[in-house]
């Protein structure tokens, strides 16, 4: 069914087709290579109009080798070069690769634990738990790790991720591994092309929160939508789970600032001009595109990796406070990452800039307690609101690329939050819904506010509407130690 | 505050990220400029100027547009990694692609707000009628 529609005039053009209940498409501008479709309800779009995040959006669009069309996300937002939410994908061997596809932050992503523990045997010990997480995790600019890694380890956990720090280390356990998205690690990951400054700034980073939107949260699981998923999942109602957001850190960060760089030098030698310097691309299969790939991969391990060590920090603070730390690992999702994957005949270059992979239960790259039920996609709603999980479908794979949202997306600047609320407000209203806070910054704090961000509930309910994942349960937090 | 008459920066609506606005009577002061303002956003206010620059940093780049960024990237390097915010600068030398310069730091204040990188998205330098102006959107 296509039915024209044009929004009011207060919203800003472009114009837009609806496709479906929750799906619309960019009526084709030039230079467009490839439709650009959002999938987003009327709320959504009205907040999406309100930023740059469809001109990022069509500018994705018209990259050279971008194949069957650029996806929004629910959460879509105006980011730098991608919007924030943006899915693109091109085809191996010969097609672009940008690290403006995936960010900065290199597999920023999300580590749900499920306990048996119900919340009123958690509850008293609630203040306790989060004052130890930001007591044990070591979080904001410029706090080091507990633990260090010398060179030798820190180029393994590089190029072999999780499996390294379980099998050679002793971080987790063999059970862990299977539970994260590609097994906790991308093979393609190649220590060698991490710069000597992204080695500097990470090498004390490992096992870090860092700051921005990271946390760690405690939450109690107080709506279950789908019953025989959720018991699949380990889920079961009025149980408690924590939930870790954070991703690659320094070392993530300086290898996409070292490659944008060397593909904005090289992008005329390629014949590549681009509409925002910071979508700068090479050929996958070229120098420059297997450099960053490689190193790319390498963070995305170090992602994996500082996950799973908070993880084992966190199971630590339960076994000290709570007296075991039996936390079962539910899933770990990336968020920023460029993936190659299998759609049909097709080898595609799927770039994830704030979006989930979302794998339906025909996936075999699913672990086995997960086949034919979908891979779990994990969304934090803003702090102080309900997290989501969901399960991927097979239809998502037909019409997004295998992506889903990754959060709530921002719905203002941090300059408009800090000036609607002060962080001491913000710590008032969590502590009257009975959630205790740890964070440093008040500043932080109200640009963090749930007021900033989008309705999250909305967000998924998009995603279920379209068909991309069902959702399975609802988690509330109770405690929540920021970055 | 190693301030130079006539510069100034000030922080644009963006949803996500930090946009920065820079102006300043020549090149060479608002890449002075940029420091302060990375100082500033990273601070989460205005901080003191160190007493001299002394670490040398050399760059070169594609434009002076993206030098401008390499510039900034290399000061948030060195803040991420030497536990010190540089708000000191002397330009010894400044084309369309290279820069030699002397930076100085003070003791970083706690908390810092994480800036992940400065980003080619969007950024010109610009001459204007009253001098030089440029928008560069910081990650944070």
């Amino acid at each position: 069914m296509e039915t024209q529609t044009h929004l009011p005039r207060d919203l800003t053009p472009p114009a837009l087709r609806r496709l479906g209940e929750v799906e619309y498409e960019l009526v084709a501008s030039a230079g467009m290579r490839v439709p650009a479709r959002v999938f987003a309800d009327e709320v959504l779009l009205a907040q999406m109009l309100r930023d740059r995040s469809f001109r990022q959006l069509m500018n994705v669009a018209c990259l050279p080798t971008v194949v069957d069309a650029v996806y929004g996300m629910p959460d879509m937002h105006e980011g730098y070069g991608f919007p924030v939410g943006g899915v693109a994908a091109t085809e191996a061997p010969h097609g672009l690769i940008s690290p403006g596809g995936i960010g900065f932050d290199i597999n920023c992503g999300v580590r749900l634990l499920a306990s048996t523990l119900k919340r009123t045997e958690v509850l008293p010990m609630a203040e306790t738990l989060v004052h130890e997480f930001s007591r044990s995790i070591p979080a904001g600019m410029g706090r080091a790790s507990d633990t260090s890694f010398d060179p030798g380890q820190m180029a393994r956990v590089l190029e072999e991720g999780v499996p390294y720090l379980v099998r050679e280390l002793g971080f987790g356990t063999e059970e862990d591994i299977e539970f994260v998205e590609s097994g906790g690690c991308l093979p393609g990951g190649r220590a060698q092309l991490v710069s000597p400054h992204a080695r500097d700034r990470g090498h004390t980073q490992l096992g870090t929160l860092g700051g921005g939107n990271h946390f760690v949260e405690l939450q109690v699981v107080d709506a279950i939508f789908d019953a025989d998923a959720a018991s699949r999942l380990g889920l079961g109602l009025d149980t408690v789970t924590v939930l870790i957001h954070t991703g690659s850190r320094g070392l993530g960060h300086q290898v996409c600032t070292d490659h944008v760089r060397q593909m904005d030098r090289a992008m005329a030698r390629h014949g590549i001009h681009v509409e925002d310097r910071q979508l700068a691309c090479a050929p996958l299969s070229s120098v420059e595109g297997q450099a960053y790939f490689g190193a790319m991969c390498a963070a995305a391990n170090f992602g994996f990796c500082n996950r799973h060590l908070i993880a084992c920090l966190v199971r630590g603070v339960f076994e000290r406070v709570v007296g075991h730390g039996g936390l079962r690992l539910v899933y770990d999702v990336a968020h920023n990452t460029a993936k190659l994957e299998r759609y049909g005949d097709r080898i595609l270059c799927v770039h994830r800039k704030g979006a989930t992979r979302a794998f339906g239960p025909s996936s075999e790259e699913l672990p086995l307690a997960y086949r034919g039920l979908g891979q779990p996609v994990l969304i934090p709603g803003s702090m102080g609101t309900a997290s989501y999980v969901l399960l991927g479908t097979d239809r998502a794979q037909e019409i997004s690329f295998a992506s889903a949202c990754h959060g709530a997306g921002r719905a203002m600047s941090r300059g408009a939050a800090k000036r609607a609320v002060t962080g001491s407000e913000v710590r008032r209203q969590l502590a009257a819904q009975g959630i205790v806070v740890r964070c440093t910054s008040n500043a932080e704090l109200a640009e963090e506010a749930p007021l900033a961000y989008k309705d999250a509930a909305r967000v998924v309910d998009v995603v279920h509407r379209a068909g991309i994942a069902r959702k399975v349960a609802r988690l509330r937090p109770i405690g929540v130690v920021k970055g | 505050m190693d301030a130079t008459v006539g510069s100034s920066h000030a922080f644009e609506e963006h949803t996500s990220e930090v946009e920065v606005n820079l102006r300043a009577s020549s090149v060479e002061a608002l890449f002075r400029e940029a420091a302060l303002a990375l100082a500033e956003v990273m601070a989460g206010r205005e901080v003191p100027a160190s007493t001299e620059a002394r670490e040398p940093v050399e760059l070169d780049a594609t434009d002076r547009d993206a030098l401008l960024v390499d510039w900034l990237n290399e000061l948030l390097f060195r803040t991420e990694t030497s536990g010190r915010l540089y708000t000191a600068v002397r330009i010894d030398r400044l084309t369309d692609r290279t820069l030699s310069a002397a930076v100085g730091a003070v003791e970083r204040p706690e908390p810092l707000i994480c800036v992940k990188a400065a980003t080619l998205h969007g950024v010109r330098i610009v001459e204007t009628p009253g001098g030089w102006t440029a928008n560069v959107v910081l990650d944070v």
